[in-house]
């Protein structure tokens, strides 16, 4: 299963919900394949935690990881950061 | 009868499973606050009694695994495995199963007496999800009950169950089928760990498990117990499984128990049939605006709508502040004449902060409005849908769709939205995107598009604020891709994106915002944009002696040496020219600068538009708002992100493309009109 969830990756973005419907798994179990994938280094999380430095000012200090989105990329395309 | 005795219990269970609230339920008052041996984890014991036996509770650190990947599984899985406790309180959040009974499933093979507590049940009913208790009792080998810790439904049962337990046996025998292959390779490892390195009291099949996916600890333990025969045993057949898959046997062990988890689930639930809430509304609504068809013209449709709100009902409440300024300025500049005050003085309060700031000020309904449907947008969750649709579409340009989050967020305001690309991993990524972030229109232009608008577009307000805006995107994505193809030429990685459930937002929530970012407004028009308006007042007053804002003021001087580079985009007048100078201050001063060299007020001013532009260079004078040199604090912003090099690119790059774009439609336009 993890191994169609990179093929699946492969062939465009998806959410969570569309490939948990595609690949008939629970989208709890998904979230779980998830992580491992992660903890794996296959694919990476995206929006991690704002840095907690460097947003003093800014209007929407503290908000930035409310930002509704949580993400997955394949962690073989890295680049530098 | 029974010998009173000590239980220690263990208490088990994901993050958020309400892990908590049953160690709470369980304990009561009597609790017990510490760090783990070597650890700066938390560990909390508490007690209590049942039967009269003394129950000691021991919550264990929320983990989704017991893979010793964290400190906190690693904590678990070590009191598990060497403490041996009584039982095992597995807490199950009941919503979310297949990824709870993970762990209960590794508590299982480690051979815990485990009891699960299936909590928030409610929840899950709430979801329309039936759970079939008794079958899940069956298929685990372990007694399950539910409960909902908040409340305190299921404790006592729960206590009860944990209290027989204590004399039960082992779970009769709980093994995941891992298939012949990887059943076979655990066979040959639990013979080598019974003949070299037995461990009484922890099983031999979960230890065989943990060694093929790779856990650290157990080839830790393997080694220092001296079992090297085991460990050749296992790079044997670990190697030979690989070879045979294809990929790593952890991922194979993982694929397995997820698979037994997916069988167990759907075994023991049930979508209730009648169920129509929450999740299932969110589905149906997704299907819609995430559409790969209709997605984009959904979010174009709401953004059109956006505006057309923005006019007509902000309309009246400007054109009311416009009617107080006016009169403010014209009772302020009698009173002064009256009480005997220099003229100076009244042309500074009156033409000057009156009206510069008063020009400025009128806007705030329009932009409340507009930061109003944002929040509304951003709090239902249906931004986070504006960006997988646009990551489609971005995609097609070979751009990264997490760069559109940033985007959006540039609408209300660019500074912000450059800082929030902090949250792009790659750096290439965060550059292109705040190279491109100054062409979303923020607020800040809305008083240039407003004013312009007014003079020669008031049927069609709202399309013509919407193609700004769609010029802006258009123009961004253009830029982006020509900057990736110039400087970051690689592959564009696809995304899963999780996409929250909709929600009404809350009318505090949405407010709050709202005034959060308004406020913002309205604090800079009482400073920089008054400090920049009594600059402007200055320049347009110097050298003494000369008519107010003349050609042959300071102002007129300045801005009549760029005029002649504007003359192409249709308004090439020096004030003109220094109202775009003095805005790249902030852009709000462009509309404020305007009427301070004229001395009008707001609504005297779009006269004065109406009577110098055309509706083609009004266009084109609002494009060049849009694109040309960012504000100040966007490029402080950018500087800080990124470096004088890519800071004087944005500089060089918005300038040069703003006059280009503005010349094609100012000749374009022409010929039409």
């Amino acid at each position: 299963m993890i191994h169609e969830i990179l093929a699946e990756m492969r062939r465009g973005s998806t959410t969570v919900k569309e490939l948990s419907r595609k690949l008939g798994i629970g989208k709890s179990a998904l979230e779980g394949m998830l992580r491992y994938m992660v903890r794996k280094g296959m694919i990476r999380e995206l929006y991690p935690q704002c840095r907690p430095k460097g947003c003093l000012g800014c209007p929407y200090h503290g908000r930035c990881p409310d930002l509704p989105i949580v993400g997955y990329e394949p962690a073989k395309t890295r680049h530098e950061a | 009868m029974t010998p009173k005795r000590r239980i220690k219990v263990a208490l088990a269970g994901n993050p958020n499973s309400g892990k908590t609230s049953i160690f709470n339920a369980l304990t009561g008052a009597h609790q017990y606050v510490g760090n783990w041996p070597g650890v700066t984890v938390e560990k909390r014991e508490g007690r209590s009694s049942y039967m009269g036996h003394d129950v000691v509770v021991v919550d264990l650190p929320g983990t989704y695994a017991l893979d010793a990947y964290t400190i906190d599984e690693r904590v678990a899985r070590d009191f598990l495995v060497h403490e041996h406790p009584d039982a095992v309180v597995a807490v199950v959040d009941a919503s979310n199963l297949e990824r709870n009974l993970y762990l209960v499933a590794q508590l299982l093979e480690l051979g815990a007496r485990v009891v699960v507590a299936l909590n928030m049940v409610d929840v899950a009913e709430g979801r329309g999800i039936e759970i079939d208790q008794e079958r899940m009792e069956k298929v685990l080998g372990v007694r399950v009950v539910s409960t909902v810790a908040s409340r305190g439904t299921g404790i006592d049962e729960l206590k009860r169950l944990i209290h027989d337990i204590r004399y039960d046996t082992q779970p009769a025998g709980f093994a995941i089928s891992y298939g012949p292959d990887l059943e076979a390779a655990i066979g040959h490892l639990v013979a080598a760990i019974e003949q070299h390195v037995p461990v009484p009291g922890v099983s031999a099949r979960w230890r065989a498990i943990k060694l093929l996916e790779g856990d650290a600890g157990q080839l830790a333990e393997l080694r220092d117990d001296g079992g090297e025969q085991v460990r050749v045993e296992l790079e044997r057949l670990k190697s030979e499984l690989e070879r045979k898959y294809g990929y790593d046997v952890e991922t194979a062990v993982v694929e397995r128990r997820y698979g037994f988890l997916n069988g167990l689930v759907k075994e023991c639930t049930r979508r209730h049939p009648g169920f129509t809430g929450r999740l299932d509304m969110t589905e149906a609504i997704d299907r819609v605006v995430t559409n790969r068809w209709v997605g984009i013209p959904i979010f174009l449709l709401l953004i059109w709508a956006t505006f057309q709100l923005v006019f007509t009902v902000g309309a009246p409440l400007s054109g009311v502040l416009g009617e107080f300024f006016h009169w403010l300025g014209g009772a302020s500049r009698s009173w002064l004449v009256s009480s005997g005050a220099p003229g100076w003085l009244g042309s500074l309060l009156s033409d000057g902060l009156i009206d510069g700031v008063g020009a400025v000020l009128v806007f705030v309904p329009n932009i409340m409005i507009l930061f109003l449907i944002i929040a509304l947008l951003e709090d239902s969750g249906y931004m986070a849908r504006a960006a997988f649709v646009m990551d489609r579409f971005m995609h097609l340009l070979g751009l990264h769709g997490k760069s559109f989050i940033p985007m959006i967020i540039g609408f209300g305001c660019n500074v912000p939205a450059i800082m929030a690309t902090r949250t792009l991993e790659s750096r290439k990524d965060r550059i292109l995107t705040v190279l491109v972030n100054p062409l979303m229109s923020c607020s800040a232009r809305l008083p240039v598009y407003i004013l312009f608008t007014g003079a020669f577009f008031t049927r069609q307000r709202g399309l013509v604020v919407f193609s700004l805006y769609l010029l802006g995107i258009v123009l961004a994505v253009l830029v982006a891709r020509l900057f990736k193809w110039l400087f970051f030429r690689e592959e564009v990685a696809p995304l899963i994106m999780e996409l929250p459930p909709y929600h009404l937002p809350t009318l505090r929530s949405v407010l709050a915002h709202m005034w959060e970012r308004s406020w913002l407004f309205v604090r800079k028009a009482g400073t920089v944009i008054a400090v920049a308006v009594v600059a402007v007042w200055l320049l347009a007053s110097l050298p003494w002696g000369i008519p107010y804002a003349s050609a042959a003021s300071l102002i007129g001087r300045i801005g009549g040496a760029l005029a002649p580079v504007l003359r192409p985009a249709g308004f090439g007048y020096w004030w003109a020219a220094a109202s775009l100078l003095a805005g790249v201050v902030a852009k709000e001063i462009v509309v404020s600068t305007m009427a301070t060299i004229h001395g009008v007020g707001p609504q005297e001013l779009v006269g004065v538009v109406r009577d110098q532009f055309t509706p083609a260079s009004a266009y084109a004078f609002m494009v060049m708002s849009l694109i040309y040199i960012p504000c100040i604090a966007s490029i402080a912003a950018i500087r800080r992100e990124t470096n004088w090099k890519w800071t004087l690119l944005v500089i060089g790059y918005t300038l040069g493309l703003g006059w280009l774009v503005a010349v094609l439609i100012y000749q374009v336009g022409s010929l039409f009109t």
